[in-house]
């Protein structure tokens, strides 16, 4: 991977990467991991993106697509080794974000099913319906009843009851 | 108060710096470590099932009467075990705490170093397990007589006139010799598809991995 391209095309959305590395992730070892390889697969796979969409919009859904492959494989991994799901267990509790709120979103937002993960993240990221429906390959109604349904969740989760 | 996670999220990343992400040059480092890992387990694994498989044709040949390739084998194939466990001592000294390129370009000496060594052992390896395999054949018992006795009584009622050697057609004999020797020849070979075959995978994620940091350090 070249300097330049990390610079120009990986570094601003960044953030992006990130955030998204770190819902699929328990420990800094294993966000690092996650976000080396969303790096690596945008780089190898730059030449794919055809400016159908924004390179913000294409960058979001490799990065779901690498953390959602990654998270299989892990899962089948640690089926295999009962002692490294221990090990994880004990590890989960780690904060990532100096701000205690986020900390707490993030453990819930880890709770959720995969693909909701996918659905909130870009939510949150304010992406309309229909784009999140674009990146997700469904259809803007049903996004926005999943976002509903997710929002309550969440909020159960973080302060124990629904609005 | 009760805060929206839509407030959570925009107040938690308003604070997030460029220091939280990580750095081009560690890239590549966990992936370097986990490749090395990946190669170092299942190389430490094949030398066990090297040795818990000499063991059992060990045993299974002695009770199918086929002893004498089976020994041959236990002890070459035990002599590769321990070779390939000195190898693995080595691939163990390489320092991880140097950077993931010169990490790598150790691991890949070590590769080179590896096969040289295991070239060598298979060039006398490929050969002995075909003349162990013919021995042990020539060795087993049949009717408790030894089937290379069976099998010369029957070549010496359809070969009368053919030429023998050492009580043995020669055509028999070069035939064996010759495909020793042709083991010999392409041993190198055989051994690179037998390797290929095990760490394929590996190998190429290795050479695809020192192409991604030799162009980002150019």
């Amino acid at each position: 991977m070249s300097s330049d391209f990390y610079q120009a095309s990986i570094l601003p959305y960044a953030g992006i990467i990130i955030k998204i590395c770190r819902a699929y992730t328990h420990t800094q070892a294993d966000f690092e991991d996650y976000y080396q390889e969303v790096c690596l697969q945008i780089w190898r796979s730059r030449d794919r993106f055809k400016g159908d969409s924004n390179w913000s919009t294409w960058i979001y859904r490799l990065s779901l697509n690498v953390c959602l492959t990654l998270l299989k494989k892990d899962k089948k991994q640690q089926r295999l080794n009962i002692d490294e799901v221990l090990e994880l267990e004990q590890e989960v509790e780690s904060p990532h974000f100096s701000d205690e709120d986020l900390n707490q979103l993030y453990q819930a937002i880890r709770k959720l099913k995969e693909i909701d993960r996918a659905v909130i993240l870009l939510y949150l990221e304010e992406k309309s319906y229909q784009e999140i429906a674009e990146i997700m390959g469904t259809n803007a109604n049903n996004v926005g009843v999943r976002i509903k349904r997710i929002k309550e969740k969440l909020k159960k989760m973080l302060y124990g009851k629904v609005y | 108060m009760e805060k929206s996670i839509e407030d959570i999220w925009s107040k938690g990343f308003s604070e997030y710096t460029e220091m939280d992400i990580p750095q081009l040059n560690n890239l590549y480092s966990r992936k370097s470590e986990h490749l090395i890992d990946k190669y170092r387990n299942i190389f430490g694994k094949n030398i066990n099932w090297i040795v818990i498989g000499a063991s059992i044709m060990l045993i299974a040949t002695s009770l199918l009467g086929f002893a004498y390739f089976g020994v041959a084998m236990f002890l070459m194939l035990n002599f590769m075990a321990l070779v390939d466990k000195r190898l693995l001592s080595r691939l163990k000294e390489i320092d991880k705490f140097k950077n993931s390129y010169e990490y790598l370009q150790s691991f890949r000496a070590w590769m080179q170093y590896r096969g040289n060594v295991n070239i060598q052992i298979a060039r006398v390896f490929y050969p002995f397990f075909f003349l162990s395999l013919v021995l042990g054949i020539c060795f087993f018992k049949l009717d408790g007589q030894m089937l290379l006795f069976h099998l010369l009584d029957a070549l010496r009622e359809n070969f009368s006139n053919s030429y023998w050697l050492w009580g043995i057609p020669a055509l028999m004999l070069g035939g064996i010799m010759g495909i020793s020797a042709l083991l010999l020849k392409f041993a190198e070979r055989l051994y690179k598809w037998d390797i290929k075959l095990v760490y394929g995978e590996i190998m190429g994620k290795l050479d695809d991995l020192l192409e991604d940091i030799e162009e980002l350090r150019s």
